[in-house]
Formats: C-alpha cells, sequence, structure tokens
C-alpha cells in the first residue's frame, strides 16, 4: 500500500481498520510495516490517500 | 542511557477520557504520568464538537463559558427526497439546549485541570512498544523529543483514541471492522447561513450509512462535515462531502478549516479491561454508534477509569477480575442506552431513501416529550415495524 502524503491529514482511520494492526500514525508520519495489501485502509481513507 | 520514568498509573492519550481518567487517578490517591504524541492537547480537531447538556454534570468541574463555541436549541433532520422535520420547541415539551463546544479550549482546560490536580503530563511523547514485566510491571517504551523514553507503570490507561496501540500491546484486539467505521471529513465553513439548529442530511447518496452535519459553532461559521461507512460505497467521504456543497443549503459557503477522522459505530469491546489496563473513550469503542457522538461516554468511562485505577493501587490488585469492575460500572451507567443505539445504527443503515423519507413524515405528525435519541426512536418505531421488532425489549 502507498500513501499521497499530500492528500494524507494523518487522521488514522486507515490504522483503526488494518487487521494487522502495521500502520502507525506518529504526529508528523504514516508509517506501513508488513502489508499484506488487503486494500481495507484504503477503503476506509477519508481522503482517497492511499492507493496500491 | 535512556530516560526512566516510573509512576502507579500511566495515561496514554489526552483527550477528554484521558484527562478525566488522569484527573480521578490521581485524586484517588495515585501517582499519575500521562502521555500525548501531541505537542499541543486539543488539536488538531478531528470531533463535529457536539454535546447535550448532561456532560457538564458528568464532569464534576463548573462549566466555562470559554468551552462552548454556541448554543444550539433544536435539531433539523432532513430526509433524502428533502422532508424537514425541525424538533423544536413547538414540538418538543422539554427542549434543552445542546452545545456545539470548542474542543481546542475544551480539551486542553481538561487537560490543565488533571495537571492541576498532579498529574505529570510528559507532550510529544508516543508510545511505541510495550511489555509486561516479570514482577507485573507494565513497561512503555515511547519517544520523546526525538530520545527514546522508558516508563514502568503498575498499570496502564489507554485512552489513545480510535486507532489505538497500547491496546493491542498488551493484548487487547482493538481493531474495527470495515462496516463498524464512520470515515469522516470535516469543513469549518462559514458564509452559508445558519438557523439556531443542528442540521442532519440522511440518504443513500448523501451519506451511505452515515450522514451530513452543520453544527453552528458562531453567528456564521460552522463545522460542516460527513460519516460514511466505506464497506458501503466506493467512494470516499470527501467525494460526498464535497458533493453537498454543491447543494443550495452551501451557496455561498467558504472554507476555514479542514479535518478528518474516524468514529467506531460498533457494540463497545467485550472487554476493556485486561490485567493492569483499562480502556477508555474511542479505545474501548464507548461511542454512541447512532450519532458518532463519544464525548460524554469517553469523559464518563474515564471517570469510572480513573477511579478504579486509584482503589487498584491502594489494594496493590491489578488483576483483570478485580479491574472488571471498571466495565460493571460504565455498563450500569450508559451500556443500555449504547446497545440501543446500535440496534438504531443498523436499522437505519438498513434503510432505504423511501423508508428515511416515511420515517420523516410520520415524525411530522408526531409531537415529543423530551429531544432524546430514546424519546426519538420510540416515535419512529412506532411507524416502522421493522424498528419496532428491532427494540422491543429495550423502549418499554
Amino acid at each position: 500500500m502507498n500513501v499521497n502524503k499530500e492528500l494524507c491529514m494523518l487522521c488514522q482511520t486507515c490504522a483503526a481498520v488494518c487487521p494487522t494492526q502495521n500502520i502507525e500514525v506518529t504526529e508528523a508520519d504514516i508509517i506501513i510495516s508488513e502489508c499484506n495489501d488487503c486494500g481495507i485502509c484504503a477503503r476506509a481513507c477519508p481522503l482517497g490517500a492511499l492507493y496500491e | 542511557m535512556s530516560k526512566k520514568l516510573t509512576c502507579d498509573i500511566l495515561v496514554v492519550g489526552m483527550g477528554p477520557g484521558g484527562s478525566t481518567a488522569a484527573r480521578y487517578a490521581v485524586k484517588g490517591g495515585a501517582k499519575v504520568i500521562a502521555i500525548d504524541k501531541r505537542a499541543e492537547i486539543g488539536t488538531p480537531i478531528q470531533c463535529a464538537e457536539g454535546v447535550s447538556e448532561s456532560v457538564f454534570e458528568k464532569l464534576e468541574i463548573e462549566p466555562n463559558p470559554r468551552w462552548i463555541s454556541r448554543n444550539v436549541p433544536y435539531v433539523r433532520l432532513v430526509s433524502p427526497s428533502g422532508h424537514v422535520v425541525d424538533l423544536n420547541d413547538e414540538r418538543v415539551a422539554k427542549a434543552k439546549f445542546g452545545f456545539v463546544l470548542d474542543r481546542k479550549v475544551f480539551d486542553k482546560d481538561l487537560a490543565t485541570f488533571a495537571v492541576i490536580e498532579g498529574v505529570e503530563l510528559h507532550l510529544k511523547t508516543r508510545f511505541v512498544t510495550g511489555e509486561r514485566l516479570e514482577n507485573g510491571m507494565m513497561r512503555v517504551h515511547a519517544r520523546q523529543f526525538g530520545e527514546d523514553v522508558t516508563i514502568d507503570a503498575k498499570m496502564i490507561i489507554a485512552a489513545d483514541g480510535v486507532a489505538s496501540r497500547v491496546g493491542p500491546f498488551f493484548g487487547i484486539k482493538t481493531f474495527i471492522p470495515l462496516k463498524h467505521i464512520e470515515s469522516c471529513v470535516q469543513y469549518e465553513m462559514t458564509g452559508m447561513g445558519l438557523d439556531d439548529a443542528i442540521e442532519m442530511y440522511f440518504g443513500k447518496d448523501v451519506a451511505p450509512g452515515g450522514y451530513v452535519w452543520i453544527f453552528p459553532k458562531s453567528e456564521d461559521t460552522a463545522n460542516v462535515g460527513i460519516g460514511i461507512i466505506p464497506s458501503l460505497t466506493d467512494k470516499n467521504a470527501k467525494y460526498y462531502l464535497d458533493k453537498f456543497l454543491e447543494t443550495p443549503r452551501m451557496k455561498g459557503a467558504r472554507f476555514v478549516e479542514l479535518n478528518a477522522g474516524g468514529v467506531p459505530v460498533s457494540r463497545p469491546l467485550k472487554e476493556t479491561y485486561g490485567d493492569s489496563i483499562l480502556l477508555v473513550g474511542d479505545a474501548a469503542r464507548v461511542v454512541n454508534p447512532l450519532t458518532g457522538g463519544g464525548i460524554t461516554t469517553a469523559i464518563v468511562s474515564g471517570k469510572y477509569a480513573g477511579k478504579i485505577a486509584a482503589e487498584a493501587v491502594s489494594a496493590n490488585n491489578f488483576g483483570k477480575e478485580y479491574l472488571m469492575r471498571y466495565q460493571e460500572l460504565w455498563k450500569d451507567d450508559f451500556g443500555k442506552s449504547l446497545e440501543l443505539f446500535f440496534r438504531a445504527q443498523e436499522v437505519l443503515v438498513s434503510m432505504s431513501d423511501k423508508e428515511l423519507d416515511d420515517a420523516a413524515r410520520s415524525m411530522l405528525k408526531c409531537d415529543f416529550e423530551t429531544l432524546n435519541e430514546v424519546e426519538l426512536l420510540k416515535a419512529v418505531a412506532k411507524t416502522n415495524v421493522k424498528l419496532l421488532l428491532k427494540f422491543k425489549k429495550f423502549l418499554n
């Protein structure tokens, strides 16, 4: 999964729905580790900032 | 050498739930450290900021007028084909004020009260990982201004929001299925003209699984936002909100601020407690799933968590069975209504646009005693068999 950081507002909705809880949103960045490309975070993103 | 801190109770996240928990824990005699990843409590706003009067009683603090952006005396519901249901004092016998908060001020004040009571607050301090030590202590590894910091606590209160990281690290699964989250975008806007109402717009082309809201913040500015259930559509929340901005209602509206966020609309976590840990607010999923409102429930759950945690410290008992009392307390307080609202939300999501229009039409024929969700559901349930069956147990 990729993040368009120009769209991301670090709102953490993606992190809340990630089934493996591998998305961490810090105060300044979004970090995706060990992604299975299930695409759930992309669907949850209110801004369309995540893409495969 | 990394910095080392120790305390009785560590609170992670200083939203309204965490700040309230921290305040009650320290009042109960415990040594409390609180951490928040932000540099300033209260920003960014991820909320429509609406509450009802009762929130101030729950806080047990004299409400400060600075917390309130605007009083909003009534609610306007708009159905998919445009039926307008105004729940104002002509229709509602004992109408109560709703409030739109200024959470930048409110949240920061709640944190300040906690600090005044004696909570040691560490800002720009982010939870990274956690572990249980052999002696039963909870160890948290955090980053603070670019440095590692280790915090050992007898127990932890996780108030770290919808995307809780603390819960999972200590064995409590918190992730939310796609059908149980509202994906939200909000614009603070000015210039579109406002009535004295909280406005809510429904419909599958307006906001699938949720609604568009207009919450007035001042004479001429309002939070204009949307929540949608992502499993019901391929489009995102921003797409639908931008579409709403094209409607005549929003003519002349201009942007002041942008926010985004996710709101859990599930049942609460089955277990909001574990050995040496309690979860409060959004992290525990104690949110009204019908409205998405979570401020009051966060505060109330925070209050009980703080009290029970302090008692656990006094009793030196951090076992799950002891901490279970926390869940009993919040369940006694608002558990039954959350269950009702969850069922109502399930029905609302399943209703077609035509059924929503019918519900609006029948609401126009009703008068209401009070303006609370239970009262409204009762009235609507009378007109809708599906609803009536679902709520039978609750609406006596």
